[in-house]
């Protein structure tokens, strides 16, 4: 059975795979992790030069431990309800779509921004899902009715790679 | 005793008959006719004032059309008709001259006519590959497109699909998953089952891999990114 030329075109709106989202999502709290930081390490100096005081925040670990998840939920609940991607996953070709493929709606990237850490922290058995369902949809995507999909186009990406087949020869004449 | 006046009358009658035959039968019309001018006596008829008094479409009403019609032999009258002659003889360009072109293109639905066409069949149709080598729009993009940036985000892309690829292979034979499966959410892939089917994802093969071109489409740019790498690396 050949398949539609349609779809063989791109892989856009075919569901995303794990290792595509695991990188994605390994990216994502890097990216946060370092903004996190700067964005500390911001604070830190503009309160040592207002009120002269520093911070040590290795002394406040219960407050850094809510700063930093408020932030990671900030920064994933933000971005998905934005675009419905997030820095790593724009990064891998991802994005975050309705189970039916519509763009996602701010409330639910809300509640998967919430069930995320669920997924993760019931000894990632709602991460599961990714790796064996055929939607590869966890609890967090079940509970928003979400789904992850491809969102780079591979048909541009082919032609971006025979545009540089049929510029190499130019450039070895010109040289 | 008074006369019958019927009986008289009865008489004159049978008398006036008899006379009448004999008169009849000793005239010789033919000789007549031979003496008469036929052509003078036409000259003298008023045609037009005869023509005048006939009722035109009182005659037509009572002809039957159809009958006429259908006593007529049409494809005998055609083959005699000598339509290259006709054609020699027609202004084509006249013809052309007088037709309002922009008024017909005005009258012309663009857009009904685009949803008509089928413009994913059509790109399909297209060969990317020779029109990148026939033009200068492999360069062009090239030029405007690639970047180390790019290139190496395909190259990132391309791996990532091939391993979850690879993965769901695994998975759906493992869990033997049989028949089409959904590629992705409807609204974003209409067929069902295109490229998720565990026949498509089975072991690689010279088979499948013609079978699922987007499969290889991904692989193509990450194999094609390495033959790259080691082109460069060996030059």
């Amino acid at each position: 059975m050949r398949s539609n030329p349609t779809t063989s075109i791109s892989r856009q709106g075919n569901y995303a795979g794990a290792i595509s989202r695991l990188v994605a999502f390994a990216a994502d709290i890097g990216a946060a992790w370092v903004a996190l930081l700067i964005i500390s390490a911001a604070i830190t100096a503009a309160v040592s030069l207002i009120a002269g005081k520093t911070i040590h925040l290795q002394h406040l670990q219960f407050v850094a431990l809510i700063v930093s998840s408020l932030w990671y939920l900030i920064y994933f609940g933000y971005q998905w309800s934005l675009s419905g991607k997030t820095l790593g996953m724009a990064l891998f070709g991802l994005k975050v779509v309705t189970a039916d493929g519509a763009p996602i709606r701010p409330r639910q990237a809300f509640v998967r921004t919430i069930t995320l850490p669920i997924s993760i922290f019931v000894f990632g058995l709602g991460l599961f899902g990714i790796v064996l369902r055929v939607d590869h949809r966890g609890w967090h995507d079940r509970f928003a009715k979400t789904c992850v999909v491809y969102d780079w186009d591979a048909r541009a990406a082919r032609m971006r790679w025979l545009a540089r087949q049929h510029e190499v020869p130019e450039v070895r004449e010109s040289h | 005793m008074a006369s019958n006046p019927r009986g008289v009358d009865r008489i004159a009658q049978s008398i006036a008959e008899q006379v009448v035959g004999r008169i009849v039968e000793a005239i010789d019309v033919d000789a007549i006719v031979s003496k008469i001018d036929v052509n003078k006596l036409v000259n003298r008829i008023d045609v037009d004032q005869i023509i005048d008094r006939v009722d035109v479409d009182k005659v037509i009403d009572r002809v039957d059309v159809d009958k006429v019609i259908d006593r007529v032999d049409v494809d005998k009258v055609v083959s005699r008709v000598d339509v290259s002659d006709i054609i020699d003889r027609v202004s084509v360009q006249s013809i052309i001259d007088r037709v309002d072109v922009d008024a017909i293109v005005e009258r012309i639905d663009v857009n009904a006519l685009m949803e008509k066409v089928d413009v994913a069949a059509l790109v399909n149709r297209i060969d990317v590959d020779a029109l990148m080598e026939q033009t200068e729009l492999g360069s062009i993009i090239a030029r405007s497109t690639t970047g180390a940036l790019t290139e190496g985000m395909d190259l990132v892309r391309s791996q990532g699909v091939g391993l979850d690829d690879f993965v769901n292979r695994w998975v759906n034979r493992v869990l033997r998953r049989k028949g089409a499966l959904p590629a992705g959410p409807p609204l974003l892939t209409p067929v069902v089952g295109a490229l998720s089917s565990p026949a498509a994802q089975s072991a690689p093969s010279e088979d499948t891999a013609t079978e699922v071109p987007a499969t290889t489409e991904a692989s193509k740019v990450a194999s094609t990114a390495d033959d790259q790498a080691s082109a460069s690396s060996s030059s």
